[in-house]
């Protein structure tokens, strides 16, 4: 992997630390690996066999309890979500509120007011100036455009009862 | 007279060869007559042939001993209200001043031998002492006469100007410590007495002064019997010629007499060959001492023990198996070959062993190594967090930060997989055990962290967080 830190080839990182304070410092240091590496990958979930947890230089793998401690530990801070809970989580590399004040300042910069767009067209990339939404786990999208709809910046177009697009006002 | 004392590691008394601790008290002071003195607070030990105050703050210092032949009697005063128990010994007359005083001879009228006018003598009021040569008695102008016969001035002028080495005769200035000729401390003796005066008072502030008091009783009785049996034994007053020519009731008596003389001269020697045995088997030790090996020397058992006996009171039991566990780690030099750590339980087992007899309960051992930080030994007891008591010496420098130097210091190649706690016990001289308790406590404080890996946990300074 690249960009990590030093720290990532210390093998007791790889093993939670009894001293309460060293574990905490670890957990944070995890967090933020996590954070980078799917900010780098632009990847929105992780889960227990996620390739980051594992550094094959060292051979030093995270055992699987101790990546739901660091799960918690993210939810706890707000940097992550549960998609199933003990198996997979919502890494918020952005959180929701700050993607949809992103949707809502992008529609009055580039004088979308009023415009249609469906969510394949949000999170395919056509839309200049939205690299956030891109890829992005139809998860997040749901909750952003929650957030954007209990605002009233937008409102739902519903097809077989399904949201598939939003008005912009 | 007191004298200043040698002291062992321990601070205790050093104890000269036949000599044994008989009992000891803490927290005592020391009056000159009823006036207070600069021996304070200290503890006091009576041994076969001693009694030694050994001070607690300045042990170096104010550390005297008093022989127990010139304690001329004793007194006891028991604690009230809110005076401690207290024992008067009144001193036999300072020999050092009649040594300078009396210094005369008289001449036997009859045989003309020139006899040494005893040192207590005095004028008029003691009996007449008799020739040593012929024994007759001597006569009072005898005494008169040559008695009175002063040094010469001249005798007193060179005395007093300069001091005679005894050793090579050379007249050395007063001012002078050592011989100038041949390095003999001349004034050494004089230095290390230390006058109390003629009346000095124990105070025991702590109590135990009843069961010193009768320890001492004790002890100065035993004193007391070996000298007349020593004297018993170098004039024997056995006379069988003036036996043979007596009759009647009397000779009887006599032959019953002489029987039981017998039957002791038998026992006498049946004894003997114990007493050699006994002899041999200092012998046997010191030449085990010779030879260095003490692994043979702790299975022989060590020469003095305390036990619950010659130690009165409770407290002073513990104190006193605290310095001697004190002097044994220092003399087997056990400890040291441990790293310095030993657990309580091997401490134990080992310290037991080399007692041999008079053993001592798990509890004892514990009280006293948990008192010996406080007595300013050079041990401590420590508790590990799995709760198991080690016995160390104490270092300045903590455990944790012992093995975070040593760790921070290693060749990168290990650094990179850690230390095991078999390489710890290999570095620092510990028992794995210890190892692996040392490397957890300080993984715990935060000082170092875990790898825990299927074959076995291994340590490394701890790069994560740094503890504050």
């Amino acid at each position: 992997m690249q960009g990590t830190p030093a720290i990532y080839e210390f093998p007791p990182f790889f093993t939670k630390q009894i001293n309460e304070q060293t574990w905490a410092a670890q957990k944070s240091n995890w967090e933020k690996i996590c954070l980078n590496y799917c900010k780098g990958i632009n990847q929105w979930t992780l889960n227990k066999n996620s390739p980051v947890f594992t550094n094959s230089r060292i051979q030093r793998t995270l055992p699987a309890p101790v990546i739901l401690e660091l799960f918690n530990h993210m939810v706890e801070d707000g940097t992550a979500a549960w998609k199933i809970p003990n198996e997979e989580v919502y890494v918020y590399i952005k959180s929701p509120h700050l993607l949809a004040s992103e949707l809502v300042s992008w529609t009055e910069a580039t004088g979308h007011s009023g415009a249609v767009i469906t969510l394949f067209e949000l999170t395919n990339g056509d839309l200049s100036g939205l690299s956030s939404f891109e890829s992005l786990d139809p998860g997040i999208l749901s909750q952003v455009l929650e957030i954007v709809f209990k605002q009233g910046n937008a409102t739902e177009m519903r097809e077989d009862g399904e949201v598939v697009g939003l008005k912009l006002k | 007279m007191w004298r200043r004392i040698s002291l062992t590691i321990s601070k205790t008394p050093t104890l000269q060869d036949n000599e044994k601790l008989r009992a000891s008290e803490q927290n005592v002071c020391l009056y000159k007559g009823n006036q207070g003195s600069k021996y304070k607070k200290g503890w006091i030990y009576l041994t076969d042939h001693r009694l030694c105050y050994v001070d607690d703050d300045r042990p170096e210092d104010y550390s005297i001993g008093l022989d127990l032949s010139q304690i001329e009697s004793t007194e006891y005063t028991a604690k009230f209200v809110r005076s401690s128990g207290k024992i008067t010994l009144a001193l036999r007359h300072d020999q050092a001043v009649e040594e300078a005083t009396v210094d005369s001879t008289w001449v036997c009228p009859i045989c003309t031998f020139s006899n040494q006018l005893s040192k207590g003598f005095v004028f008029g009021r003691s009996a007449l002492p008799t020739c040593l040569n012929c024994g007759v008695l001597a006569s009072l102008e005898a005494i008169q006469a040559s008695s009175i016969s002063q040094p010469s001035p001249a005798a007193i002028d060179s005395q007093s100007k300069e001091t005679v080495c005894p050793r090579c005769t050379f007249s050395n200035h007063p001012s002078l410590v050592e011989c100038e000729m041949c390095g003999f401390l001349l004034k050494a003796k004089t230095e290390t007495k230390v006058s109390l005066g003629e009346t000095v008072k124990l105070s025991f502030r702590s109590g135990g002064s009843r069961q010193f008091y009768g320890k001492l009783g004790e002890v100065l009785e035993e004193s007391k019997e070996t000298i007349a049996q020593t004297s018993k034994t170098s004039t024997p007053v056995l006379d069988t010629d003036t036996m043979a020519i007596k009759f009647g009731i009397h000779s009887i008596e006599e032959a019953a007499n002489s029987k039981h003389v017998k039957g002791d001269a038998v026992m006498v020697e049946a004894f003997a060959d114990l007493r050699a045995l006994m002899s041999r088997a200092e012998e046997v030790i010191k030449l085990v001492e010779a030879y260095g090996n003490s692994d043979l020397a702790i299975s022989l058992g060590i020469g003095t023990s305390i036990s619950r006996e010659t130690a009165s009171g409770k407290k002073t039991f513990y104190h006193q198996l605290a310095r001697e566990l004190t002097d044994f780690f220092d003399s087997s030099k056990i400890l040291s070959k441990e790293g310095g750590a030993m657990t309580l339980h091997d401490v134990y087992a080992v310290y037991n062993r080399s007692r041999g007899i008079e053993l001592v309960s798990p509890h004892d051992l514990r009280t006293a190594v948990e008192l010996a930080d406080d007595l300013g030994l050079p041990i401590r007891l420590r508790k590990l967090h799995s709760g198991v008591f080690i016995v160390e010496e104490k270092l300045y420098i903590p455990t944790h930060e012992r093995l975070v130097q040593w760790m921070s210091r290693l060749e990168p190649w290990q650094a990179d997989t850690g230390v095991s706690a078999q390489d710890v016990s290999n570095h620092f001289g510990w028992s794995i055990y210890i190892a692996t308790e040392e490397l957890e406590s300080a993984d715990l404080k935060g000082h170092l962290c875990r790898d825990e890996q299927p074959q076995a946990v291994r340590y490394f300074v701890n790069q994560i967080c740094v503890p504050v």
